[in-house]
């Protein structure tokens, strides 16, 4: 997907690129260290994208991702995915073009970048919103609009940015002793609010980590 | 008679050779019986060995292979009987040549010493006797030493076929090297520019057909054996878990049941997974998790706590690499509720094992496969294993949410579930030319899905793969007539005629439809499909094979209409490696050529694209017909 095309000369192009795409490895880090600042980061991507949401729907959205367990991104990095959708029954207030372009406008207000709306030639019922936050963590965030026979439905799927640290360390602690001996009975919900407060990590008794 | 013995008073002087002791040969003949006779008893053990292999495995185009250590076993008796006829000829001289030599010698001595004694007594009367004796015995000794040479001679004679040394040779006398020793199979890359070479090949991935009754005796050997010997055991067959998988479908599936029938079930655990209490799959749930994880045939919910168990085994391993580890976390924590807890879009761990090359692979699941209408496989092309997961997870992942939902909005009650098939090697830009892999790669989808029909008869079963992933499909759509109902083509890098010929037979037969896209901005794909490849054929070029778009645009029935990206590379998702960021050239001011960079690539399966939608929009109405 072209956004904001940029002209570049060969070389310098290749090299830049590969520079982009890779994260800078972080070293050692203290675990509490790294569990602090990927708090922040996951809190700030997931207040963005739950605001997104609000706008959409002030309800119990489905969770198709939590978006609390990191990836490997980058040379040494990671990153969060979210997934989360309208539920069964769940009807558009307006037309999905309409429901799009004025969420598009919110957005674009409250400083999301690059966003496009997806039409075509007007005989399209169907809407896609892409757009990107990079301040507040969201690398890519896209809203699918699909209205159907008997309910509607819109998708919310959202990418991080890529922040240094290991993943795996990163993993072992949100859930202590995993992947051998992990926490009984941990659980994630599979309906939430988009204002409510995220899950990030567990103690070892498996209870929600402050 | 010489002067200068007279002089000394010693009148015969002659050396009398050593004659080797007797005892020393006979224990020496001895060893070699022994060598003899325990590498006949080895060489008959490996035999039998190899032959209960071939009464395990039945492997298509190797049939002969276990009778391949016949002629190690004929081999084995002619060295041996080359001992033995050693052993033989030092018995023999042990028992009567060298104690008759060393009889001898004794008399000699005597003499020598007899003699010399009458030579330093002897008056002129009785030195012309004297000195006759000692012509005669020194005649003797000449003859002595001539016997005890010639006794020496025939010995090495008959030895001459025993010799020592540290060097291995095969039965044609060639030199032995530890790649030709190598159980499995050492194959050069026929063709390809970058292809040249070898490829080491388990023999798990050359098993077409199932493990059958002694794999199954096998099975029910872990499920009572002591624990150090299932630990020693699968120590010496790290290949297990993964031939697991060819066990055939029926066969499995009699196999649990009959596992089950004589354990007991224990309570769900916290995450509502079934446990054994005691009895067999107790025993194997503990010790040898793989052995029913990874067995085609079996319900999905009654393997999954054994894939799990032998996902966290293999975790515990404290000799895997960096590499290794990263993948089987990266799964764990995509697939054990243990880590992810309860609630969300769970996926499901369908079998998981270290392949021949050290490689983890796995497949997974998002839906209820045990009772979905439609199960529909998507996988990879080259240079992709475990450490895509993510990517091919979301792909998955957003391929059931979106069907469930917009079958659920119009209406339709048909259950769906994607399966992401990681379990083969796809190998990398030197194979992409070769059918081999694809190959190897089908036999095992087709024992995956097989365990789907075997579970399900009525289940529809699809395939939607990518580059070189087409290939392998095309490989399994031609072996398994009547398996696979509907396939999906993203970016292929060709099939080969054969696969094409059955494409085409069953498609005419109304067995098998057919989609195929490919974008015009994918430059990678026709490369496979170079003349020079063992693939070549475009399966857009196959009578009645539907080709649909991925160039952007209209997606009729995606909800109700939409508009999809178009694909901009040969990727399968979204990608940022540089070749497929660039979307175009033009020039500067002063003529040069310069790209026109994008941030981002769309792919295939990427939720956004034009293949994507009218792929969901394809299965929605597969779905429908299935039900």
């Amino acid at each position: 997907m072209r956004r904001g095309i940029r002209r570049l000369s060969v070389l310098a192009a290749m090299g830049l690129v590969l520079s982009l795409t890779a994260c800078q490895g972080g070293g050692s880090v203290d675990p509490q260290d790294l569990y602090d600042e990927a708090k922040a980061v996951n809190t700030t991507f997931k207040e963005a994208v739950g605001a997104v949401q609000l706008q959409v729907f002030d309800g119990e959205w489905t969770v198709e991702q939590y978006g609390d367990i990191p990836r490997g991104c980058g040379s040494e990095g990671y990153e969060f995915r979210l997934g989360r959708a309208t539920p069964d029954g769940w009807r558009l207030a307006a037309e999905p073009l309409d429901a799009a372009k004025s969420l598009g406008a919110w957005m674009d207000g409250e400083g999301w970048e690059d966003v496009s709306v997806k039409t075509f030639d007007g005989e399209i019922e169907d809407v896609t919103l892409v757009a990107a936050r990079t301040k507040a963590h969201v690398s890519e965030i896209v809203v699918d609009f699909t209205p159907g026979e008997l309910f509607d439905n819109v998708t919310v799927r959202a990418t991080s940015t890529c922040e240094p640290g290991s993943w795996a360390d990163l993993l072992q602690e949100l859930v202590p002793g995993a992947p051998s001996d992990p926490p009984p009975g941990i659980s994630r919900p599979s309906a939430e609010r988009p204002d409510a407060t995220p899950l990030f990590g567990f103690t070892a008794d498996g209870t929600p980590r402050g | 008679m010489p002067a200068s013995h007279r002089a000394s008073g010693v009148l015969v002087t002659a050396h009398l050779p050593e004659v080797i002791d007797a005892a020393t040969v006979e224990a020496l003949a001895q060893r070699l019986i022994a060598v003899g006779n325990t590498a006949i008893a080895a060489m008959d053990e490996a035999r039998d060995r190899w032959w209960y292999l071939g009464e395990v495995f039945h492997v298509s185009g190797a049939e002969s292979a276990p009778y391949m250590l016949d002629h190690a076993v004929v081999d084995s008796r002619t060295w041996a009987l080359a001992l033995s006829a050693a052993a033989t000829s030092l018995m023999q001289t042990a028992s009567w040549e060298l104690p008759a030599l060393k009889t001898r010698r004794d008399e000699l001595a005597r003499r020598i010493a007899e003699v010399n004694t009458r030579h330093r007594g002897a008056g002129e009367d009785d030195a012309p006797d004297v000195a006759e004796a000692a012509e005669d015995l020194e005649s003797d000794i000449r003859r002595f030493r001539r016997d005890v040479e010639d006794t020496e001679e025939q010995l090495a004679q008959a030895l001459d076929r025993v010799t020592g040394g540290t060097d291995v040779r095969g039965a044609d006398g060639r030199d032995v090297s530890v790649s030709n020793t190598y159980w499995g199979a050492a194959v050069g890359s026929s063709a390809g520019m970058w292809g040249t070479g070898p490829t080491i090949v388990g023999l798990s991935d050359r098993l077409e057909r199932a493990l059958g009754d002694a794999a199954a005796a096998r099975i029910r050997w872990l499920a009572t054996a002591p624990a150090a010997d299932i630990r020693s055991w699968l120590a010496d067959h790290p290949d297990f878990a993964s031939a697991v998988g060819f066990v055939d479908p029926t066969v499995a599936a009699r196999l649990f049941e009959g596992l089950a029938a004589d354990s007991t079930a224990g309570a769900p655990d916290g995450y509502g997974l079934p446990t054994w209490a005691s009895g067999p799959l107790a025993h194997l749930l503990a010790f040898a998790p793989a052995a029913i994880g990874n067995l085609n045939g079996v319900r999905i919910a009654d393997r999954q706590p054994f894939t799990l168990a032998t996902l966290r085994q293999l975790l515990a391993d404290p000799s895997l690499g960096d590499e290794q580890y990263e993948q089987l976390l990266a799964l764990s924590a995509l697939v054990d509720p243990a880590l992810t807890g309860t609630g969300g879009q769970q996926a499901v761990l369908l079998s998981v094992f270290v392949d021949s090359d050290g490689s983890p692979r796995a497949s997974i699941a998002y839906g209820d496969v045990d009772t979905a209408d439609q199960i529909t496989a998507i996988t990879h092309g080259i240079a992709t294993d475990l450490g895509s997961l993510g990517d091919w997870s979301d792909s998955a992942s957003a391929l059931q949410n979106d069907l469930r939902t917009q079958l659920a909005a119009q209406g339709a009650s048909a259950q769906t579930a994607i399966i992401v098939y990681l379990e083969w090697d796809s190998g990398n830009a030197g194979n992409v030319w070769n059918v081999e892999r694809p190959a190897a790669g089908a036999e095992r989808l087709a024992q995956l899905l097989g365990g789907f029909r075997s579970s399900s008869p009525e289940v529809q079963l699809n395939v939607g793969a990518h580059s070189l992933g087409t290939t392998m499909t095309a490989e399994l759509v031609a072996a398994n007539p009547g398996l696979v109902d509907n396939v999906w083509l993203f970016g292929s890098a060709g099939v080969d005629e054969p696969a094409a010929a059955q494409l085409r037979e069953q498609i005419a037969a109304g067995t098998l439809t057919v989609h195929a896209t490919h974008a015009s901005d994918d430059w990678v794909a026709p490369i496979g499909r170079w003349p020079v490849s063992e693939h070549p054929v475009d399966p857009r070029t196959i009578p009645g094979v539907v080709e649909f778009p991925a160039d952007g645009g209209y997606v009729s029935g995606y909800g109700s209409g939409e508009y999809g990206e178009r694909v901009e590379g040969h990727n399968s998702q979204r990608s940022t490696e540089w070749y497929y960021l660039i979307d175009g050239w033009e020039s500067d001011l002063w003529g040069n050529l310069v790209p026109i960079m994008d941030d981002e690539s769309i792919g295939y399966l990427d939720p956004r694209s034009q293949s994507y939608k009218e792929f969901v929009v394809d299965l929605k109405a597969a779905a429908e017909a299935a039900r």
